[in-house]
């Protein structure tokens, strides 16, 4: 795959606009052939994301830049989506970014869970401009899915 | 979806508290405004507070704090929060979180009224 994703989706850190780019990835999604669940769990896993990106890194500012990027990927004929979301947040410690126990019944804190538990890969990165942070996620299609639900 | 609108469209009284009915998609934008709603409800003391999501369509880890929220507050106090009617995608985000195990959740208002 080149460097140039197939779709790019440049946006301010609005939480109004989160809506459509979950919406936009699932339909995406299930035009590639993923089942409706896994599509629907996809667009979660990117809406909390960005949520993440939105709340805590840009701590509820509504006009940074966040970019967004979606490609269709088939690696050893597997395919799936790859999708990367960077931002121009403060870099964190890469250790500190972890899921809370879930035995802790409280509000709050279930972003990281979710996504690590969607996406079949998930990769949290500091930008090589030194500047921002880059979350790369991969969710594979279930081929087993796809031909049943065609 | 503009983000002033109510949340609960529909509350009815029975026996022993209320079925509120929660319509479109819960996230960052929306829960606030929902958090308010059941809020002003749960003062009312009710026994049972049913939570009818069959008309949620989207729910992220904004809306699930909001109901791990009443669902705290209600037991507190003893009293009894359920969820019903879950649509398969919303489902997910309280199978993945494991509060599929923490929730009384049924089927539909009915039974949730038993529950």
């Amino acid at each position: 795959m080149s460097d140039r994703p197939d779709i790019e989706i440049r946006m301010v850190s609005q939480p109004r606009y989160v809506c459509a780019v979950r919406r936009a990835i699932e339909a995406l999604a299930d035009s590639q052939g993923m089942s409706k669940q896994d599509a629907a769990d996809l667009a979660l896993a990117i809406s909390e994301a960005m949520t993440n990106v939105i709340k805590h890194g840009y701590d509820g500012q509504i006009d940074r830049p966040i970019n967004i990027q979606v490609s269709p990927i088939n690696p050893n004929g597997r395919k799936g989506l790859k999708i990367v979301i960077e931002d121009e947040c403060e870099q964190v410690d890469l250790s500190q970014i972890q899921s809370r126990p879930l035995d802790e019944v409280r509000p709050g804190g279930l972003g990281i869970h979710l996504i690590e538990r969607i996406m079949d890969q998930v990769q949290y990165a500091h930008r090589q401009s030194g500047q921002g942070m880059r979350l790369t996620m991969c969710k594979f299609i279930d081929a087993q899915k796809t031909v049943s639900e065609r | 979806m503009a983000d002033q609108d109510t949340i609960i469209s529909d509350h009815q009284t029975i026996e022993d508290g209320v079925v509120v009915k929660v319509e479109g998609e819960i996230d960052l934008i929306r829960s606030p405004q929902l958090r308010k709603e059941l809020i002003e409800l749960l003062n009312a003391d009710l026994d049972r507070m049913v939570i009818d999501l069959s008309h949620v369509t989207f729910m992220d880890s904004s809306g699930v704090a909001t109901l791990v929220e009443a669902l705290q507050i209600q037991r507190r106090n003893n009293k009894k929060l359920i969820l019903c009617g879950l649509q398969q995608k919303v489902k997910s985000i309280f199978e993945i979180s494991r509060l599929d195990m923490v929730f009384i959740i049924t089927e539909d208002t009915a039974s949730a009224a038993q529950a």
